[in-house]
């Protein structure tokens, strides 16, 4: 679904992504975990096309990223949520509705902002919203069009429990409905079972790519050995 | 959905949902009432000019106009080129960035629909600038009213360009890796244009007969951009020729041409104007009073690393933090760039004015147009205060203490540059030390004032920070009532003695014993304040 070969993305003389390469597949859960700085956004942004990238190749289902056939298979969830200030609630779910030609969307929409209580929001300005709100809206729009492939940069940040319980029940879903996540996240107990696989970060490179199963019992297969445990371990300094 | 359709349907809801707030929030009218009636009144004042022409006798004033349309609009145009091989122009907003990019639309549709819309509005806003202008066209040269649609359309012409031009000036050297190429033919324009300001002034003998005639040089008509939107801009004044109407239509179709061209150079301009636009909307954010502006820093002392020692626990710690940004952002912690080019402006003021007057006028002129810019400026700049961040009330310690410490290092700032001003202009007008002294402690009483406003403001007028739109009227208003007391002792006193410096003298006495009684009251301003 997404393959990702050699990418290296500099800002002018920093090195924010060097030479890293993972492919997923189709219904891959996978976290991207890695310390702050590590360069998980970074990647995000260029697979979504907001960056360039310096070297290396980025398909989404066989296509360029950049070209438009890719960005109809995939969404992205922005790490800061940034919506138009003067549209409402509504008005940004039927904006992404007719952007991505999403069918039945008036439908769609209404589900999403019932389940992430949006209801009584429906009509509200989005400069009116809180910043947990704005999240959530952010989140809706993420996932209207039902694409193949989900891009979530630290979707958690912000939520309140049950928007966070939401997400993970949708991930769940997202999960049986065969489609592919990427879920960068620093919560690592909110996705430790629901990925099948991590990827950790760290200055810029991919330190580790495994299933989970085959991580927890690389660390002596102890049931009470956490994901936060493994973390700690894989990213600390020499 | 097609892009154009996408996007103008979006576009008309935000339409609808700006008059949808004036209704609900009948308010808001008021702001908008007040810009009419700011534009009506700009309207009439040319109306009535035009009506009772006075007699202008200036014979050179097309020359000056002529002449200053094309000094500063090169000057405009070769900045904003200069600037556009290092940061893009943008037409969009974080909101584009996060929900339309990455949708499945086409970067180029994208484009040049907002480059087209930000053209549109522009041709109207702008238009305020013109009518603010016009009096002073007016005062200086006759104006034939039937053509002045060319002129208004020359004058826009040229201000339309910029973005555009700045936009594909960044996007060729981003894409073509030519970024540094291009800056050496912007600076080879830069040079080209003052060799030939500098031989026409040495061949002419005369710095403003030089000018003039070189800028106005009917050759430089031909020249893109400048040259056309001059012409038309002259249409008015000098006459109308067939030239003006080439000229009006090759301007406007460089516009479209640039639109068209960026629309060519640019398929993954996404990165490019990613920090244009953040700056933008942080920007938007520090109007409304909700972030605190960062100090454009000097490019030479970029990330230095600075090292301030520690005057004091508690409350000073708020010193210590604006003395170390501004070391890292100037030159001292006390003295800057501004403080030369203060001493530099009293110089000048002070040579001219030694010429033109024996009295000490100029003195008082230059202080009183700094006072005004310094209230204008802290309407403005709401957002650059202390209290925008949630230290000061967290802090322990007195009040009174924290209010003197955060705003210490810009006071002392104040004092400096004023000194350095007031001492360098009173010594070449030859003023009594008494005179300097008056108007020194004038300029600073009043900015205290003015910064003591973004204390008060937050007690008296507790909703203004929601109001953001109203928040600068009310803030100007406030410090408006606060600087009142002053005015109207100073004015009585200066009016009985016919003496201005009793005048700034009445003043500054006023607002020092205000500023006094404030901070007496500081504890129960401070128990009243929120954090917003
Ligand atoms: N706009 C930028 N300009 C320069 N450097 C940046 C920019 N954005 C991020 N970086 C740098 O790139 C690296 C990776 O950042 P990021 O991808 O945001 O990390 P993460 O999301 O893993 O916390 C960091 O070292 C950061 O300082
Ligand atoms: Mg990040």
């Amino acid at each position: 679904m997404l393959k990702i070969e050699h990418l290296t993305k500099k800002y002018k003389s920093i090195v924010a992504v060097d030479d890293i390469s993972f492919t997923l597949n189709q219904g891959n859960i996978v976290g991207l975990l890695g310390p702050n700085g590590a360069g998980k956004s970074t990647t995000i942004k260029t697979i979504v096309g907001l960056l360039r990238k310096t070297n290396g190749s980025i398909t989404v289902g066989g296509y360029s990223n950049t070209s438009r056939e890719a960005k109809k298979k995939f969404t992205y969830v922005p790490e800061v949520p940034e919506l138009y200030d003067m549209l409402t609630v509504w008005e940004h779910l039927k904006f992404i509705g007719y952007a991505y030609n999403v069918a039945n969307f008036e439908e769609k929409a209404e589900r999403l902002i019932e389940r992430y209580d949006l209801w009584d929001k429906k009509d509200k300005l989005a400069k009116e919203l809180s910043k947990g709100m704005k999240q959530k809206v952010s989140i809706c729009c993420g996932l209207l069009p039902e694409p193949d492939l989900y891009l979530f940069d630290e979707p958690m940040i912000g939520l309140d429990p049950k928007s966070i319980r939401e997400t993970k029940l949708i991930f769940k879903e997202l999960s049986k409905q065969q489609k592919t996540v990427l879920i960068s996240t620093h919560l690592l107990d909110s996705i430790e079972n629901l990925c099948q696989r991590v990827l950790v970060m760290k200055k810029g490179e991919i330190i580790v790519d495994m299933a989970m199963e085959e991580m927890k019992s690389k660390l002596g297969n102890n049931e009470n050995v956490s994901l936060e445990e493994l973390f700690l371990e894989v990213t600390k300094d020499e | 959905m097609n892009e154009f359709k996408l996007l103008t349907k979006k576009d008309g809801w935000i339409i609808k949902n700006h008059f949808l707030e004036i209704k609900n929030n009948p308010k808001r009218l008021v702001i908008y009432l007040l810009y009419l009636i700011w534009i009506g009144s700009l309207v009439l004042n040319v109306m009535l000019r035009y009506r009772h022409p006075e007699e202008t006798n200036m014979q050179l004033g097309p020359q000056i106009l002529g002449a200053g349309f094309v000094g500063f609009g090169t000057v405009f145009i070769l900045y904003f080129l200069y600037r556009g091989t290092k940061e893009s122009s943008t037409f969009f907003n974080m909101g584009d960035v996060h929900l339309l990019f990455p949708a499945p639309v086409s970067p180029k549709k994208v484009l040049v629909y907002s480059m087209a819309k930000q053209s549109l509005l522009y041709f109207v806003l702008y238009g305020i600038i013109v009518l603010a202008f016009m009096p002073m066209i007016m005062n200086v040269a006759v104006i034939n009213m039937q053509y002045f649609p060319f002129m208004y359309c020359g004058f826009i012409g040229l201000l339309l360009a910029i973005e555009p031009l700045k936009f594909f000036v960044f996007a060729l050297g981003s894409k073509f890796g030519v970024r540094e190429q291009l800056q050496q033919v912007i600076l080879a324009l830069i040079a080209i244009f003052c060799l030939y300001l500098l031989g026409s002034i040495i061949s002419a003998g005369n710095l403003a007969q030089g000018l003039l005639q070189s800028l106005n040089a009917s050759y430089l008509e031909y020249l893109p951009v400048i040259g056309w939107s001059k012409v038309a801009f002259m249409t008015a004044i000098t006459g109308y020729s067939t030239y003006s109407v080439i000229a009006l239509v090759l301007q406007f179709l460089f516009i479209v041409c640039s639109i068209v061209l960026s629309y060519n150079a640019a398929d993954d301009y996404y990165e490019d104007i990613l920090n244009a636009t953040e700056k933008r909307s942080l920007r938007k954010k520090r109007k409304e009073g909700s972030e605190k502006a960062q100090r454009t820093s000097l490019p030479f002392s970029k990330r230095k690393n600075v090292n301030v020692s520690n005057t004091g626990s508690g409350p000073w710690a708020f010193f210590w933090r604006s003395r170390v940004e501004y070391s890292r952002s100037d030159l001292h912690p006390f003295l800057g760039l501004w403080t030369i080019i203060f001493l530099l402006a009293g110089i000048g003021i002070g040579f001219y004015g030694s010429k033109q007057t024996d009295g000490l006028t100029p003195l008082y002129i230059a202080n009183g147009i700094i006072a005004y810019i310094i209230f204008i400026f802290s309407a403005a700049n709401s957002g650059q205060h202390e209290l925008t961040k949630p230290y000061i009330f967290l802090i322990p310690g007195s009040n009174l203490l924290k209010i003197i410490s955060s705003s210490l290092t810009d006071i002392i700032r104040m004092s400096l540059n004023i000194s350095a001003l007031n001492i360098s202009l009173g010594i070449l007008l030859s003023a009594p030390p008494l005179a300097i002294l008056v108007m020194i402690i004038f300029v600073v009483s009043f900015y205290i004032l003015n910064l003591s406003s973004n204390f008060l403001i937050r007690i008296v007028f507790p909703n203004a920070l929601d109001e953001k739109v109203l928040y600068p009227l009310f803030l100007m208003l406030q410090i408006l009532l606060l600087l009142l007391p002053g005015i109207i002792v100073g004015g009585i006193v200066g009016f009985v003695y016919q003496d201005p410096l009793l005048a700034f003298a009445g003043i500054s006495i006023v607002n020092i014993i205000i500023v006094g009684a404030l901070l007496l009251l500081s504890n129960a301003v401070f128990v009243r304040m929120e954090w917003k």
